[in-house]
């Protein structure tokens, strides 16, 4: 065979056989077409309007206060973690000796940022009454700032001899237990906790221990920031369905953890937060209406 | 490319219009009877099932399977000596009721469902305009490659796999078919498919895209989609931790992509088949798709039952493409009269294939849960091949038995090319009036196989009554739900029930 003809083979085979290379079926591409994952937080953004609020002049710290610890960690449903924000909303009264905040549940929001809904739940206002009524103190120190402690905020439970390390009751099995408390007075052990899907109802007991730094008054007076490490734990007595009946399911409370060690897509290490801002005439139903417009708008300040 | 087909298509009618004119001016005396011929077969099929264990339910079984009769009508016209026309026609009647309904009963079609089939409908011109060249324009089928049923070379039509008793059946065609017999020992083939056509599955590969249930109803498992074990564990545990009795999975879709009708996806075969001696061998090619389907994407979305609130609807949606190839092929057959006649057959097929990443997609209430995409047939070329022999030991005993790598579905996907041993024995007695044939097919990978005993009693000459079975040995379930390969090949379910077959032919 001489060269030519070879030559001519080879060019006939690679128009042959080179259409291939550029070749491909991408079911990625093929889904996009049809069921797109919409690119973004799946939560709504939401426009959030700053809430102005008069400067407190005052030369001690007594007074009132607003407070929102955000945790930021993960849920786990199915094995799989879910990326979570917990927001903790208290009305906060530091006495006339600046010893001490006493803490006034209001709300707490949970919310699942990448838009999964399974395992979501909401309080019922049985149970926010049942905690705002069970105040709590946090420590003062020097009469200028939060002092680092270890607090543990118990839902459900009395009575618990150590509440930062004592073993509380987790599983059906231990509904016994004398420490599990109905907080919310509804006749079911523990304090109930609405599940939104799948549907149901949670009797369940919780603890969230802050371990929290030292809290530093700002220049202007108005605000204390510190951060914390939260360790939730949540055992779960019982739970029913939507239709009332025992779930065994729904009995798993799903396990949440923190994990503000955890470096964002940007790189930074986000703790979790408390934050206490002086306020006047503010009430619970007051604070859960303004809380974005006051402790939010500067995290999206921040953020821009 | 466009243009140059046209001309070419009327190029082609150009020619044959004067070769017709002046053969009908020849043989202007000829009769019309003498111008046809007549043949086909009368056949009846009745099969039962004889496992309650392959079936979609366990304890689903031992019933009639099949109730079939067909009457094959094949005419070919001859009107000239050069032109040949051929059409063969199928009436098959199902044989089981489909009337579910009162309004049914009214309906012949619906108590005695039929269909009419058109399996060929063509036209041979010999000696277009030189005297080595043929055309045929139509419906056809074309069989390549001298093996025996595994033919990695012969890609050009699409199997018709819907009879588990017939892996020879092929799903016809429209084509253009150029025939040039330049030498003695030269034939050249070539063809154009303007449409593809996908191939016929059998009623038991729906299996393999089942939602599995257990003995409650309650959901078990998905159909394996070929991703990755790890991801299929995370998706599995994603549903695992939900209550399986409180899922209802809403008619779950296998959709057929089919590609578009644009001239850039035909298909376009050549061979060239050379004859040497006791040695015939071809060369060949062929571009267009895989004609089985392959999975590229998997849909699950999952929301709240509107009227039952302690229920999740799942919506379930496979897509299946054809992926393009190019394949280059190699056949031989070789009477070795020096050695005991034995004759030896081999094909090699080198696939060149399009890449096809699967991709899976969870929703619920709209939200992503999850979304994984993984590699499913690489692009890299692989081999698929055939070879062995048979051997005639005497007028009553014969033996055929071949390797195959790659089966006819196989297709380098995750699951991969396996090995296969098929083998057939054939005894005849009573002056060829009574036959026995043995076949099987065994997978050494996994240890799977099948084989099919046929009893054939001649009763007079093309009158045969057949007694035969198929039957399956291996794993019918996965031996790992999450893994996409780990199924027995030929003992899944999903290839077919155990059945016993009682048939009566004749043929004219």
């Amino acid at each position: 065979m001489n060269k030519i003809s070879f030559t001519y083979m080879l060019l006939a085979a690679l128009l042959v056989f080179a259409p291939a290379c550029g070749w491909g079926i991408d079911g990625t591409e093929m889904l996009d077409e049809k069921w797109p994952i919409i690119d973004g937080d799946a939560e709504l953004e939401e426009e959030i309007e700053a809430v102005e609020l008069e400067a407190i002049e005052g030369d001690t710290l007594a007074g009132q206060w607003l407070m929102m610890v955000e945790f930021t960690g993960t849920i786990l449903i199915a094995t799989l973690p879910h990326p979570i924000v917990i927001r903790d909303l208290f009305l906060v009264n530091i006495n006339e000796e600046q010893t001490a905040a006493e803490l006034t549940f209001c709300d707490q929001i949970q919310a699942i940022t990448d838009g999964f809904s399974m395992g979501a739940t909401e309080n019922p206002q049985a149970l926010k009454d049942a905690l705002g009524e069970a105040r709590f103190s946090i420590e003062i120190a020097n009469a200028k700032k939060v002092a680092a402690q270890k607090i543990a905020w118990l839902w459900g439970l009395k009575d618990v001899s150590d509440p930062i390390n004592s073993d509380i009751p987790m599983t059906p099995e231990d509904a016994a237990d004398k420490r599990i408390w109905d907080q919310d007075k509804d006749d079911n052990p523990g304090v109930t906790v609405h599940i939104l899907a799948p549907p149901g109802y949670r009797y369940m007991v919780r603890r969230a221990i802050w371990d929290m730094s030292e809290g530093q008054l700002s220049e202007d007076g108005q605000w204390i920031e510190g951060t914390a490490a939260i360790t939730i734990e949540q055992g779960a007595m019982a739970a029913v369905d939507g239709e009332g009946n025992p779930s065994t399911l729904l009995t798993s409370a799903a396990p949440i953890a923190d994990d503000t060690e955890v470096p964002n897509e940007e790189g930074k290490v986000l703790p979790n937060t408390y934050r206490l801002r002086r306020v006047s005439g503010y009430d619970c139903e007051k604070m859960i209406a303004n809380y974005k417009g006051i402790f939010l708008i500067e995290d999206e300040a921040a953020e821009e | 490319m466009r243009k140059s087909l046209i001309l070419t298509v009327i190029f082609l009618i150009s020619l044959i219009i004067p070769q017709t004119a002046a053969y009908a001016q020849d043989d202007g005396e000829k009769k019309w009877y003498d111008m046809i011929d007549f043949q086909g077969y009368l056949e009846s099929d009745l099969r039962f099932i004889v496992d309650d264990w392959r079936g979609p339910t366990d304890g689903d079984g031992y019933k009639f399977q099949m109730n079939r009769n067909d009457l094959d009508l094949r005419l070919g016209i001859t009107p000239f000596e050069t032109v040949r026309a051929v059409i063969d026609t199928r009436l098959r009647m199902y044989g089981f009721s489909e009337a579910d309904t009162m309004q049914g009963l009214n309906s012949r079609e619906t108590v005695d469902p039929f269909a009419i089939y058109l399996d060929e409908a063509y036209v041979h011109v010999q000696a277009l305009g030189w005297e080595g060249l043929d055309l045929k324009v139509g419906r056809m089928v074309q069989n390549w490659g001298t093996a025996d049923q595994f033919n990695p070379t012969d890609n050009v039509s699409a199997r018709d796999l819907s009879d588990p008793l017939d892996s020879f059946a092929k799903v016809p065609n429209q084509m253009v078919e150029i025939d040039l017999y330049p030498a003695d020992w030269l034939t050249l083939n070539f063809i154009w498919v303007p449409v593809f056509k996908p191939s016929m599955l059998p009623p038991s590969a729906n299996l393999g895209f089942a939602i599995g249930y257990d003995q409650n109803g309650c959901f078990k498992d998905l159909p394996t989609p070929p991703l990755k074990v790890e991801y299929m564990e995370e998706l599995m545990n994603m549903f695992g931790a939900i209550d399986p009795c409180s899922l209802n999975f809403i008619d779950p879709q296998m959709q057929i992509v089919s590609p578009d009708l644009k001239i850039e996806n035909s298909q376009a075969a050549a061979k060239a088949k050379f004859l040497v001696g006791p040695l015939d061998f071809s060369l060949s090619y062929y571009y267009g798709r895989w004609s089985f389907p392959v999975p590229a994407t998997g849909y699950a979305g999952v929301d709240a039952n509107a009227e039952d609130p302690n229920m999740l609807d799942v919506k379930y949606i496979v897509q299946l493409v054809y992926p393009r190839i190019h394949v280059a092929g190699f056949d031989f057959s070789y009477s070795a009269d020096w050695f005991f006649d034995v004759g030896f057959v081999g094909e090699v097929a080198v696939f060149f294939p399009e890449k096809v990443d699967f991709a899976l997609r969870a929703f619920q209430g709209g939200s992503p849960i999850f979304d994984k995409m993984n590699n499913n047939v690489p692009k890299t070329p692989f081999v698929k091949a055939t070879g062995g022999f048979d051997y005639t030991f005497t007028s009553w005993l014969y033996w055929n038995t071949m390797y195959v790598r790659g089966f006819l579905d196989e297709f380098n996907d995750i699951y991969g090319i396996h090995n296969y041993i098929v083998m057939a024995w054939e005894f005849k007695f009573l002056e060829d009036e009574l036959q026995f044939r043995l076949a099987g097919v065994f997978g050494p990978d996994d240890l799977s196989g099948s084989f099919q005993p046929r009893i054939t009693w001649i009763v007079v000459p093309s009158v045969e009554l057949f007694l035969q079975g198929q039957f399956y040995f291996g794993d019918e379930d996965s031996t790992n739900p999450l893994d996409f390969r780990a199924k027995d090949k030929l003992g899944w379910k999903p290839v077919g029930r155990n059945i016993v077959a009682l048939k009566a032919r004749v043929s004219w």
